[in-house]
């Protein structure tokens, strides 16, 4: 008759996981003025929404939400990231026996606890491909709101090229702009 | 004879398939006789090939005008003659005694050495073998890989973004005459390579095909603008206007490929990836942008008006417009 016995392995995996998302892409700016004074009014336009100078780039932190503007080439890249830590746990069950010696009892119970480390190892990576889908969401759900404010800083720019560009070519008599339909008209006497 | 006749499109592509890269053993040398033979192949055969397509009313540059009629209208006969040099019988004798899964050869050509003539011969045979194995056995090889013509008909057999593409000897002389008759062949292959990706399930192939046409479109577009010949690039607008009727979907493109479980970033680049010749068309338009600024005066003046002939012959603006509208399906960021 064999002497088996029942023994419980426990584990717990504590880990900080982070994911990130991004878009990127190219500003479509007129080229009215040359390329250095169109990113320069685009710099000033950005510093104004409150983006700050980061090396030659202009960022902007929203809660999780980077928003990164390199004005010299108008590149524009949005960016998503979180990260956390998580602790999984569980345990396991092996049936050792007493008779087939110490040695492969330990190697029973180092297979379960193997095992177990796998396991728990495949949960942490579900809860990182949780938190990638989150941070996905969250930055498909702040594009609309950036596409909104990238397309008023086109317009903003633009209008300040036109301005310089105008008064550049004569004086300037009259200068009219609806910020709210984003029309400006300007009368140039030359 | 039997494959050279295929390759040369007198016989059916498949017989050339089950012929070539079969057996292992190399005679020791070829008759005169046979290599007579051989030449009078090619001397007959490419002229016929080339005739095929060449025939066709069509408007060229030539220096600084346009050229009319046919391809030997355009360029005096005696201009278009193509030299075979020895690499072209190495590499005849290469394909009959290797075996495709050995793949390793013996002949290796260099690029300074080759004809037009020779690069026109592999250009043939990979068209012909495109379908099968051996074809993919042969896109392998390094004497393909440089090749401007050979990367723009078969970017789906050379994912190879890194290597240069060669474009001189198909943008002067006689090469540039044989890339004229090759439009038609041009459109049904990017054609042909574009309706695939309906039915893609690979990501990492559709983003490697991605990069090797991006990269072959870019240099070929810098090549073009740099010696002021556009009229070469005429295939991409006819492959875009058949390609864009019917205002088609972005996700036909994508095939099969499931977007759905990917980050954003992964995605959008998948997406640009599967797109990059309806994004490339952008280039066409800024050439009919640049076309419209150049007066009767300026220089390229005839290239200028020849192109925005063309773009207006294939609805450039239509093209333009169903591809803005595709390529605002998958900018995240696009207004």
């Amino acid at each position: 008759m064999s002497r088996a016995y029942r023994i419980r392995v426990q584990e717990s995996l504590r880990r900080v996981i982070t994911a990130e998302d991004h878009v990127s892409t190219q500003l479509e700016l007129l080229e009215l003025l040359p390329p250095e004074q169109m990113a320069g009014l685009l710099a000033d336009e950005l510093e104004r929404r409150g983006f700050q100078k980061e090396g030659g780039k202009l960022t902007r932190k929203d809660k999780d939400v980077i928003i990164e503007i390199d004005p010299a080439n108008a590149n524009v890249t949005v960016r998503a990231q979180s990260s956390t830590e998580v602790e999984v746990k569980g345990e396991r069950a092996a049936i050792l026996n007493r008779d087939v010696g110490r040695d492969q009892n330990q190697k029973t119970e180092e297979s379960a606890r193997a095992e177990l480390r796998k396991d728990l190892n495949k949960k942490v990576d579900n809860k990182k491909a949780d938190l990638e889908n989150e941070v996905t969401k969250k930055l498909q759900g702040s594009l609309a709101d950036v596409r909104k404010e990238l397309d008023q800083v086109i317009n903003r720019v633009t209008a300040e090229a036109l301005k310089k560009k105008a008064a550049q070519m004569g004086r300037i008599t009259e200068l009219s702009e609806d910020k709210a339909s984003g029309s400006l008209t300007i009368v140039l006497e030359v | 004879m039997r494959v050279l006749q295929s390759f040369l499109g007198r016989a059916p592509a498949q017989q050339a398939a089950r012929l070539v890269m079969r057996d292992g053993s190399a005679p020791p040398c070829l008759s005169r006789a046979a290599v007579d033979l051989i030449q009078d192949h090619l001397r007959k055969g490419v002229v016929h090939y080339l005739a095929q397509s060449g025939w066709r009313q069509d408007r060229f540059l030539r220096g600084e005008r346009v050229a009319t009629g046919r391809l030997w209208e355009r360029t005096a006969p005696a201009e278009l003659g193509l030299t075979f040099s020895g690499h072209s019988l190495e590499f005849l004798l290469w394909l009959m005694t290797t075996r495709a899964r050995d793949a390793k050869p013996a002949w290796r050509a260099e690029h300074g050495q080759l004809t037009v003539g020779d690069r026109f011969l592999f250009f043939l045979a990979l068209h012909c073998l495109r379908h099968s194995d051996e074809g993919k056995t042969l896109a392998r090889q390094g004497a393909m890989h440089q090749d401007g013509l050979i990367r723009l008909a078969f970017a789906d057999l050379i994912p190879q973004p890194q290597a240069t593409a060669n474009w001189a000897p198909w943008t002067t002389g006689v090469g540039a005459c044989i890339l004229e008759a090759l439009q038609c062949t041009l459109t049904e292959r990017w054609l042909e390579i574009e309706r695939a990706k309906e039915r893609a399930s690979d990501l990492k192939a559709l983003l490697a095909l991605g990069q090797a046409q991006d990269a072959v479109l870019g240099s070929l577009f810098e090549t073009l603008t740099t010696i002021g010949r556009w009229d070469l690039a005429r295939f991409l607008l006819h492959t875009l206007a058949e390609l864009l009727e019917g205002a088609p979907k972005a996700n036909r493109w994508l095939g099969e490929v499931d977007l759905n479980s990917m980050r954003l970033a992964a995605r959008t680049d998948a997406q640009r990836a599967a797109l990059v010749l309806v994004r490339r068309g952008s280039t066409l338009q800024q050439w009919d942008a640049q076309a419209r600024t150049v007066g009767y005066f300026d220089e390229g003046y005839a290239a200028a008006q020849l192109w925005k002939s063309d773009w207006e012959a294939a609805d450039g603006a239509q093209i333009a417009q169903q591809a803005s509208a595709i390529l605002r399906e998958i900018e995240p960021l696009a207004p």
